[in-house]
């Protein structure tokens, strides 16, 4: 009896040993010509690591890009879904074992996650300068592809999609929709209890804050703003003031907020809330062909501009198959993979509109983005830049001190 | 099956049941061990079974020392009380089942055991669960499922005092003829008398883990060489006298004596009052109780020994008559 | 014995608790919106159920990759269990007391702390991200629950009828597998299930240990849960009750035809 669990177990062992793929040919990715990285990376497999989340993102990933990758580049993509604090907190750990082939190649990130991983050194690079689609198709100029949430990217990550905050409501209900910040309050007082946003520091609550203090406050100051309490709480009083004024109307009063900018539409579906926000700017369009929202939602902006920011994706310090990695981030920024993206998952693309060809341009303008959202051009021209990444736990620090049940 | 145990001590954990026990049993033998809960019968017959090990002595069966053999390699059956009848089994697989373990193919050992089955006269219950049966039926299966076994020694551990009284006279029957339709050596432990003595071709009496006696029903029910022996059986008086130049003498009694002169009690049963012949021995009636097959009387003699007697059919005495009743005595026995 | 009337509504109240929020998350798996106050979805769709059987999450794989590692874990976790239980009630020895309390540390600490806690080590000895490492991590979460219910099996079954098989001619192996075997079943059963949803259902073990190579139903369904598309979650959740019950069903299918087929040996 004793003898046949220890072999069994023995067997199990064994096999477990033999269970990963291809790894990465002998090359050193910092150094190689992109022909080397194109050779060391044929026939490898690279982990894509991201929020798993959006199933449509996960197909499109599955399907177009991994075939995509497969026939031209002979890479076998393996996407793996997990929340970003637990990709950090998993290279993190790989790093304090000292562990130097993880298992994570590629990660989708932004914001202050970027800016925390840079600075512990969980992220390998710089690599965008190697990738020849940066220069085909990426505006190398634009502050969104040198800084992230004001931090300087040092090529440790690409550009993935542009994000855009965008809110929403259900015209057939609520058939004038608020234009600026004062609009909005007049909004909420005629549709008491009936408007809230995601308790900070959810994402989405917290760039819909954001949104508030540009519109009251100017954008332009906070760009180089220094990260001290003090000095935000003073420059964003004006926001304060208003959102504690705007509390009464909310639902529950502003005495509680919901936790996450996903129950906040589940509550928009139910029609417990006329009103919601997201950071996916065409996503009512795909609400709306799910069946989710009625036909009647339309999307809109504040005539001031909402905040846009890129997502990007980066390289793990430990990855396996970094030249695999490269690859497959250079196949993702071309304008081809980034038209699919665009026309499958109705995000915004990263390519530069000046460099893309006459025919490739005719193919963006082709897509139909479906109904109830506003253009790419609409968008683009009502878009404020993030402000720095530090400055965000402070503003979500004094929202919870200042505005919560005020 | 020759059995030969020497200077046997066995336990559990500290605690020390068996202690320095020594026995033998003849081939084909019918031994009962006898004696009070706690004596350490049980102990015994695990010991020798192998379930319970040794902490030293030797355990000879047929000349080969088996006192550190594994249970399964001794030759050793147990029928026990429980009768632990294998409940996910068919009777005729409990029965074939020692076949199994030894390798006998399927349809021999069912048709094995069919006839094993009409032995213990349940023929034709092959195909029931042992859920489904009595308490009598089950013993005899599973005494049938040891003698598949084809034990060199037979143990029952009080098998019988789970039964009812009617059942237990035909079960002491059915071993018995089998025990001697397959000349088997047999070890019964009981705390029951009657069962010991019935049965047995000798009985070994057992007190706080030592042997007392060992002897045929008639020595150590008529002979008890202790009073502890002769307490167990019971059904005794004592009546002190003393002994000089080989005769003792009592109120009322005298007899031959082969022990040294002194003081010393006789030990005397009901059995060696005769109330329907004359005597010298002089009693009073104090109490007569009617249990339907007999009636108990209890007469006090003249030293103050109160004797209990039964007599069969009706009675011709009363409540304060004076008896004259003739006290046979033969090797008597006496005790310091 | 008459059923006490109170009886009959606690036994239908409890059958409500159960089935009815069931009944909730199958209407949900095909709601395309359902806004308060109805009681009755406004609208039906069957994307989900599509993206389920035809999405690029290949459910069959990830059904069976979910099920033999969760089967796995049950079965290892039974036969520790058994070989545990056997070891403390009928055998004596030094350190036994500490070697059963010992059992039940698992419990005393949360899984993900665990998980956290453990991940260095396994990194070192090269079982992180590997599907052995996870078998392990969850092993030892489910090894305590094993051990409990075979203690109690084995000491009502006792060493009785294992005794009278040696007494009969069968080896100690033979006599455990004949006679003792049989009577641990239904316990073996439960042992096993227990294992099983233990395992089936970790997420956070899971996601650590394997880093997300090792995939499993309930690392997919949480995510989908977390980002509040209800239909698909509620699809997902589905799947994954579904699927447990099934293997359940078959499992206690199985040992009832081993009982059954010792009958006619």
């Amino acid at each position: 009896m004793k003898r046949i669990v220890a072999l069994l177990l023995v067997i199990v062992m064994v096999l477990g040993l033999f269970g990963c793929g291809a790894k990465e040919k002998e090359i050193d990715p910092a150094s190689a010509s992109w022909d080397e990285i194109l050779a060391a990376a044929k026939g490898t497999t690279v982990t894509f690591y991201g929020w798993g989340g959006d199933e449509n993102r996960n197909n499109w990933l599955n399907t177009t890009v991994a075939q995509h990758v497969k026939e031209n580049y002979d890479i076998t993509l393996e996407v793996v879904g997990m929340n970003i604090d637990d990709i950090l907190a998993k290279l993190s750990g790989e790093k304090q074992a000292g562990s130097n082939k993880g298992s994570i190649d590629m990660i989708w990130i932004n914001g202050e996650n970027f800016y925390s991983a840079k600075d512990n050194g969980l992220l390998w690079g710089p690599f965008t300068d190697k990738l020849p689609n940066m220069v085909t198709y990426i505006d190398l100029t634009d502050p969104e592809t040198l800084n992230d949430f004001c931090m300087p990217i040092d090529g440790y990550e690409a550009p993935y999609a542009k994000a855009q905050m965008v809110m929403y409501a259900d015209t057939a209900v609520t058939p004038d929709l608020p234009a600026s910040a004062a609009q909005l309050l007049e909004f909420a007082k005629a549709n008491p209890g009936k408007v809230t946003y995601p308790a900070l520091p959810d994402f989405t609550g917290s760039a819909f804050v954001r949104n508030i203090i540009y519109e009251l406050c100017g954008w332009e100051q906070f760009q180089t703003m220094e990260a001290d309490y003090d000095t935000v709480k003073a420059a964003i009083e004006p926001a304060l003031e208003y959102l504690r004024q705007l509390n009464p109307y909310l639902w529950n009063e502003g005495k509680t907020f919901p936790e996450s900018s996903t129950t906040v539409d589940s509550m928009f579906a139910d029609g417990e809330l006329v009103m919601a926000m997201s950071y996916g700017p065409f996503s009512v369009a795909t609400g709306i062909d799910q069946g989710l929202y009625t036909e009647t939602t339309q999307t809109f902006v504040f005539d001031n501009g909402t905040i846009g920011n890129t997502n990007y994706m980066a390289i793990g310090f430990n990855s396996p198959n970094k030249a695999g990695a490269m690859v497959v981030i250079n196949a993702i920024i071309s304008g081809e993979i980034q038209l699919t993206q665009y026309a499958e998952l109705r995000e915004l693309p990263v390519v530069a509109t000046e460099k893309l060809s006459a025919e490739e341009l005719a193919a963006f303008d082709a897509v139909d983005l479906g109904k109830g959202v506003l253009s790419q051009a609409q968008l683009l021209s009502h878009r404020l830049p993030e402000m720095p990444a530090s400055l965000v736990p402070i503003i979500e620090q004094i929202w919870l001190a200042e505005v919560v049940g005020k | 099956m020759k059995l030969k145990i020497e200077h046997l001590f066995s336990g559990y954990d500290s605690d020390v049941v068996l202690k320095d026990l020594s026995l033998e049993a003849a081939e084909g033998e019918f031994l009962s061990l006898l004696g009070p809960s706690g004596c350490g019968k049980s102990t015994l017959m695990k010991t020798i079974a192998g379930i319970v090990p040794a902490s030293s002595g030797r355990i000879l069966l047929d000349g080969q020392d088996i006192t550190n053999l594994p249970i399964h390699k001794r030759g050793t059956v147990v029928v026990f009380q429980d009768m632990r009848l294998f409940p996910h089994k068919s009777v005729a697989e409990n029965v074939a089942f020692p076949l199994k373990m030894q390798g006998v193919p399927k349809q021999e050992r069912l048709k094995t055991a069919e006839t094993l089955l009409e032995k213990v006269r349940m023929a034709g219950f092959g195909s029931r669960k042992p859920g489904e049966l009595s308490g009598g039926q089950q013993q005899r299966i599973a005494l049938a499922r040891a003698l598949a076994a084809q034990p060199k020694l037979l143990l029952l551990d009080e098998p019988f005092s789970a039964l009812d009284e009617n059942l237990r006279e035909d079960m002491r029957h059915l071993v018995l003829q089998l025990q001697k339709e397959f000349s088997m050596t047999v070890i019964l432990v009981t705390h029951d008398r009657e069962e010991a003595l019935s049965m047995s071709d000798r009985v070994a009496l057992l007190f706080d883990g030592k042997l007392s006696q060992i002897g045929t029903p008639r020595e150590v029910y008529e002979q008890p060489e202790t009073k502890q022996v002769a307490d167990y059986f019971g059904n005794c008086v004592y009546i002190p006298g003393h002994v000089e130049n080989g005769v003792f003498t009592a109120t009322g009694i005298r007899c031959c004596a082969s022990v040294p002169d002194g003081a010393y009690r006789i030990m005397l049963r009901p059995d060696c009052l005769d109330l329907n012949q004359t005597g010298t021995y002089v009693l009073q009636v104090e109490e007569i109780s009617f249990r339907g097959t007999d009636s108990l009387i209890c007469l006090r003699s003249q030293d103050g020994t109160l004797w209990k007697k039964s007599c069969a059919g009706p009675v011709a005495l009363q409540i304060g008559d004076i008896v004259n009743a003739r006290l046979t005595v033969t090797n008597p026995v006496l005790f310091p | 014995m008459r059923k006490h009337p109170l009886l009959n509504i606690l036994l239908v109240t409890a059958l409500c608790c159960i089935f009815l929020p069931l009944a909730v998350v199958l209407l949900w798996s095909v709601t395309g919106r359902w806004p308060w106050p109805g009681l009755l979805p406004e609208s039906y769709t069957l994307r989900t159920v599509k993206e389920l059987f035809f999405g690029s999450a290949s459910l069959p794989k990830l059904l069976l990759s979910s099920i033999s590692l969760a089967l796995t874990v049950g079965i290892l976790g039974t036969v520790i269990g058994v070989l545990t239980a056997r070891a403390t009630e009928l055998y004596r020895f030094r350190g036994k007391s500490l070697v059963y309390m010992g059992s039940f540390f698992p419990l005393l600490v949360p899984g993900t702390v665990f998980a956290m806690g453990i991940q260095i080590t396994l990194i070192r000895l090269g079982l992180s991200d590997t599907v052995t490492g996870v078998i392990l991590v969850h092993l030892i979460a489910a090894v305590p629950y094993c051990i409990t219910i075979m203690t109690d099996v084995t000491r009502s079954v006792g060493s009785k009828l294992e005794q009278q098989a040696q007494v009969l001619g069968a080896t100690p192996l033979r006599s455990f597998f004949e006679v003792t075997l049989p009577s641990l079943l239904p316990g073996i059963l439960s042992s096993v299930s227990m294992g099983f949803i233990l395992s089936y259902s970790q997420y956070f073990t899971t996601l650590m240990v394997g880093g997300g190579r090792v995939k499993t139903i309930a690392l997919v369904l949480v995510p989908y849960i977390q980002s509040g598309d209800r239909a698909l979650s509620s699809v997902y959740s589905v799947a994954f009750v579904g699927s447990a019950l099934l293997v359940f069903f078959l499992f206690e299918g199985t040992i009832h035809s081993i009982q059954k087929g010792e009958d006619s040996l």
